[in-house]
């Protein structure tokens, strides 16, 4: 812990009692600070390695990529490994596939967690707290347990080879996410439900038009922690898909690599493109990941 | 007149409570309940998909319980996997979140690098990892290469295999540490203040204030960071498929072979309940011995 | 009522008891209901008569056909297809590549597609899968279709060795639409560069080590050039006398003397010579991509690797006969292209037809005419357009004869199916990891293998 906040303490205790000498504080509160500094961006530089050197190889030659020492800057820099990867699989078919199944889950999570999550947090019937806690014993369950049944039963109704095994279940609710949302929901006050009921709104009002407009920071961690398990999803794509038509980026990515060579620099590439948009998203609404986060791993 | 105002707007409620609460419910019955059951009916079974299915009694779990190694060898990875893995990230999440919990300029910057990579996952993340461990032209060799050390073969080694893939877990350490940091802000400033006055050293403080006050959101960190290690899967088929001879055998992955490799769809419906249950008695253990060390506010002020 | 005011200790103790409950709850009522609906839905799927053809007006019929698939093999495809579409314009044959390559990713995309009930209506199976699949029943038996159309099947022009391999229990199980036994591919001026002559009918094991070991090449710790691929250890084994499944099917031969020697040779290889790369190289840099940069001496494959090869442009190439063992004997292995039709077809009839058309004469000179794997049929090899073909770097037309040379003089075999082969080939691999990594000798490692084996079988 932080000699910063001893440092905090330090200095309250010094105006409280007039004693330290104002020049040792300084400096020994300049010399913590160095060393946070250095050691936080030696860390950094760490974390942020591996994509420096990700992007460096995508714009390599496939020559450059085996070359020692290895080159960091690559010279000339091979632009084109982009478009090539777009040439050697249908790459935009992925990107197009993996965003409508993600939109679909999204839309599906958010909307069916919400309303369960509002029938938890907001009315009372009988059987409720019984099957909260049926909820949250779920969240321990391994998917894999389900997996085969469910794998069998998709293929009784002849949905293998479609999208509907991965979004449908997206759409009927889903413990970590319902809990989330239950969670911020209660902190909402119940006076503002009393106060609309005696205006005459129904409970369908109450959740689209009290809770509702009043959770967006949590439908909106709801909605990203969705969209990066959806996109980035592999196993649910690798057992239900298989026309490559239906392929996402995930698959397309493992197929890449499989072809019996070891083009790194187009791998990299491909890498690159199918993380963008985990990236941007990352960069414009970095404050509901980290509300999301914290919300479900302190509050819970 | 406004009893039975009330009594119908109760039942009114008890209506809307279920209603809102069925597509839950559905999703329950269809993707949960139902499989669970059918999965328990499987495990009794020979059944390969494409052919009828033979009653064969406890013949699978015998066979998993006792006669085929891969079964141990792979919860044997799994759990060092878990066990490694997990404690290495809380500590040094919990590390990391206590160096910006020092008022230092910047935080919101470090906080977006240390976070970064914790959002990116899957088969991406995997093919970055292989090629960073790559043993004559990877990154990592490359830069022992450059001060003059050879360095292992990593996935190639089955000494090295596992280990990289802990050292590859560590790069999502942000996850945690955000949380750690949004738990340390959360710590009340009269605590401190308090102990200040009592005299207090720092590591008194920290010992006695802060690790107690942060034990819950350790705690959780933990128990999720365990269940989901138990799971894990892409990396070990698209980096290592289980090798070098199995020193990467997870128990999802050997799981997955069972189930769509070899088709033993019975067999594998036991090794998933195998998981379950082995994940519920770690889980278990863990909530108990929290009694020792977890440490509730709630409780103090008697909540 | 679980709120704030529970601690979370409580709530996962909780938590944890439900789910308990869950499973408790769900072991209980073990109905056997639903395996008997299982059996009656195939019941139902087996029912699909082959003879069932539809009386009212014909629609076209689409069949499909599966592949692994490559930009190479996607090209040369076409014309094969588009020359099925004017000869049935009632059957629309649809090309659907897996797009993986030739490799396990394919079987497992195949084996999830056949247990989802969506295979495709023929398709292709790789080495290791062939048995495992026959003993799932996924293939329609073809004897009564190659009766039934003698014409388009021309069944006597294929060669006794790809029909025999066909088979499983003696059912004809698949057509093999094209098929080479392996050899060695090398690169003419690497071997000139070190003066060493090339490599021919007479080579044996020693022989090449002597030759790799003068082709590698080092740069500080690194080896920037092998010498060899590593060799295949099923032909290796079979070429020095050592068996790897008894007759009977009933028990593994792997720890004899011959198969120890055989072993010791590929791990001297990689291990003691290091002139061979081992998975480590492997998986950084393949075998093909280290041969087309000219960093590989030379390397094990069949002649469909030419489809890569031919588009090399920087030095001049050639194909080689098997090694022989260093007791003079030589046995390669016949890779199968095995051409099925699914059982589950709605349409059995157009799928044979479609089949029987890419094994035909002319669908496999459509496609192997430009310079791509190896036919099946006896009459093919002896066109000229077979004979003659040269790539631009081809060294001579070795490329193309030392294939059927060594399947005409009976030194070309086929892997056997076994029902468990998926299993088999797992242990095995898993244990040359071992010899490729030095743990642990070829000895115990052939002790190992046949420990685990026997247990299989």
């Amino acid at each position: 812990m932080s000699k910063g906040t001893s440092v905090a303490i330090e200095r309250r205790r010094a105006e409280k009692y007039g004693r330290a000498p104002r020049l040792t504080r300084r400096a020994r509160r300049t010399f913590t600070a160095v060393v946070v500094h250095g050691v936080l961006l030696l860390g950094a530089v760490f974390l942020m390695i591996p994509l420096a050197w990700m992007f460096s190889t995508s714009l390599k030659s496939l020559g450059a990529v085996f070359s020692i020492p290895p080159q960091w800057v690559p010279d000339p820099p091979h632009w084109e490994n982009y478009v090539e990867v777009f040439r050697v699989v249908p790459f935009g078919r992925y990107v197009y596939n993996t965003a409508f199944i993600t939109v679909l889950d999204v839309v599906g999570k958010v909307l069916s967690c919400s309303l369960v999550a509002f029938s938890f947090a907001r009315l009372r019937w009988r059987g409720r707290d019984a099957m909260f806690v049926l909820m949250l014993a779920t969240m321990m369950l391994p998917p894999q347990v389900t997996l085969i049944p469910q794998f069998a039963l998709y293929r009784e109704l002849g949905w293998i080879d479609t999208y509907l095994p991965l979004v449908l279940p997206n759409w009927f609710g889903g413990p970590f996410l319902t809990f989330l949302l239950r969670q911020f929901f209660m902190t909402i006050p119940v006076e503002l439900d009393d106060a609309a009921r005696i205006d005459g709104a129904s409970f369908f009002d109450i959740y689209s038009r009290v809770i509702l407009p009043l959770s967006r920071p949590a439908l909106a961690a709801v909605a990203i922690f969705m969209f990066n398990s959806s996109w980035n999803d592999f196993l649910g794509p690798l057992i239900y898909l298989h026309s490559q038509s239906n392929y996402t980026l995930a698959l397309g990515l493992r197929s890449f690599q499989n072809q019996d060579y070891t083009a790194w620099h187009l791998l990299m590439a491909a890498s690159l493109v199918s993380m963008i948009p985990v990236l941007a998203v990352f960069f414009f609404a970095q404050k509901y990941f980290i509300q999301g986060i914290v919300f479900t791993g302190i509050k819970g | 007149m406004r009893s039975v105002k009330r009594s119908s707007l109760r039942r009114r409620e008890e209506v809307a409570g279920w209603l809102f609460a069925l597509p839950w419910i559905v999703g329950f019955l269809a993707f949960t309940a139902g499989p669970m059951t059918a999965s328990a009916v499987f495990a009794f079974t020979d059944w390969n998909i494409m052919q009828p299915m033979h009653w064969t009694g406890f013949d699978n779990i015998k066979r998993a319980l006792t006669r085929d190694p891969l079964v141990w060898q792979s919860l044997k990875v799994t759990t060092i996997y878990a066990f490694v893995s997990v404690p290495l990230q809380i500590v040094l999440g919990f590390a990391i979140a206590l160096l910006l919990n020092t008022d230092i300029r910047g935080l919101q910057y470090y906080r977006t690098v240390y976070y970064l990579p914790a959002v990116l996952s899957g088969v991406a993340v995997s093919l970055l990892w292989r090629w960073v461990y790559a043993p004559d032209f990877g990154l990592i060799n490359s830069l022992l290469a450059s001060v003059g050390i050879r360095g292992p073969g990593w996935l190639g080694d089955s000494r090295w295999a596992l280990p990289a893939l802990i050292g590859m877990s560590l790069w999502h350490v942000g996850g945690p540490m955000v949380v750690y940091l949004a738990g340390l802000q959360g710590v009340p400033t009269d605590l401190y203040e308090a102990a200040e006055v009592d005299g207090a050293s720092w590591g008194m403080r920290f010992w006695h204030i802060t690790i107690p006050m942060m034990t819950p959101v350790l705690f959780y960190q933990l128990v999720t960071g365990i269940i989901n290690a138990l799971q894990v899967f892409t990396q070990a088929l698209i980096m290592t498929d289980g090798g070098p001879h199995n020193a990467t055998l997870f128990f999802m992955l050997y799981l997955y072979r069972n189930a769509f490799d070899y088709f033993k769809m019975g067999y594998a419906s036991v090794l998933a309940w195998i998981l379950f249950f082995y994940i519920l008695l770690l889980t278990v253990l863990v909530v108990r011995s929290s009694r020792f060390w977890v440490f509730y506010v709630g409780e103090v002020r008697g909540r | 009522m679980v709120s704030k005011g529970l601690t979370r200790r409580a709530l996962l103790l909780k938590v944890s008891l439900g789910a308990v409950g869950v499973a408790v709850a769900s072991c209980g009522p073990a109905s056997k209901p639903e395996p008997t609906k299982a059996v009656e839905e195939q019941a139902k799927a087996t029912q699909v008569a082959p003879e069932q053809t539809p009386l009212a007006p014909k629609e076209k019929v689409t069949v499909k056909f599966m592949v692994p698939g490559s930009q190479q093999e996607d090209a040369d495809f076409k014309p094969v297809f588009d020359a099925f579409a004017e000869k049935y314009p009632d059957i629309n044959g649809v090309y659907a590549p897996a797009g993986t390559g030739y490799t396990p990713e394919y079987d497992e995309k195949l084996m999830t597609m056949l247990a989802g009930g969506v295979a495709p209506d023929v398709f292709k199976t790789l080495f290791g899968k062939f048995g495992v699949l026959g003993a799932m029943g996924v293939y329609l038996p073809l004897d009564d279709y190659v009766a039934a159309y003698p014409e388009i099947t021309d069944f006597e022009d294929f060669f006794e060795n790809h029909v025999q391999g066909c088979r499983i229990q003696g059912k004809l199980m698949a057509l093999p639409n094209d098929g080479a036994p392996e050899a060695i591919w090398y690169n003419v001026d690497l071997f000139q560069a070190e003066g060493i002559e090339f490599p021919n009918w007479d080579w044996t094991w020693d022989r090449m080590t002597e030759a790799a070991t003068r082709l590698t090449k080092k740069e500080g710790d690194i080896t920037v050039q092998y010498g060899v691929g590593h060799p295949f250890w099923l032909e290796t084994i079979w070429s020095n006398g050592g068996e790897v499944i008894s007759e009977d099917g009933k028990k593994c031969l792997l720890d004899s003397p011959e198969v120890v020697e055989a072993l010791t040779w590929m791990q001297d290889l990689v291990v003691r010579h290091k002139v061979s790369p081992g998975p480590q190289a492997l998986s950084e840099l393949s075998e093909t991509d280290r041969f087309t940069t000219g960093k590989l001496g030379a390397y094990y494959g069949v002649r469909g690797a030419l489809g890569t090869l031919r588009s090399i442009q920087s030095f001049d190439f050639d194909a080689a006969p098997m090694l022989k063992s260093n007791k003079g004997k030589r046995v390669t292995r016949l890779l199968i292209g095995w051409t099925s039709v699914w059982k589950g077809t709605k349409h059995p009839d157009e799928a044979y037809k479609l089949a029987a058309w890419i094994c035909s004469r002319e669908g496999q000179r459509l496609r192997i005419s430009r310079g791509y794997a190896h036919p099946s049929r006896k009459s093919l090899v002896q066109e000229d357009w077979y004979r003659n073909y040269k790539c631009d770097r081809c060294h001579s037309t070795n490329v193309n004869m030392v294939f059927p040379q060594m399947l005409l003089n009976g030194e070309a075999r086929a892997w056997p199916p076994y029902p468990k082969e998926g299993e088999i080939l797992r242990v095995i691999n898993t244990q040359l990891d071992h010899l490729w990594d030095g743990s642990k000798s070829a000895e115990q490692v052939a002790r190992d293998m046949t420990a685990e084996i026997d247990q299989l079988l």
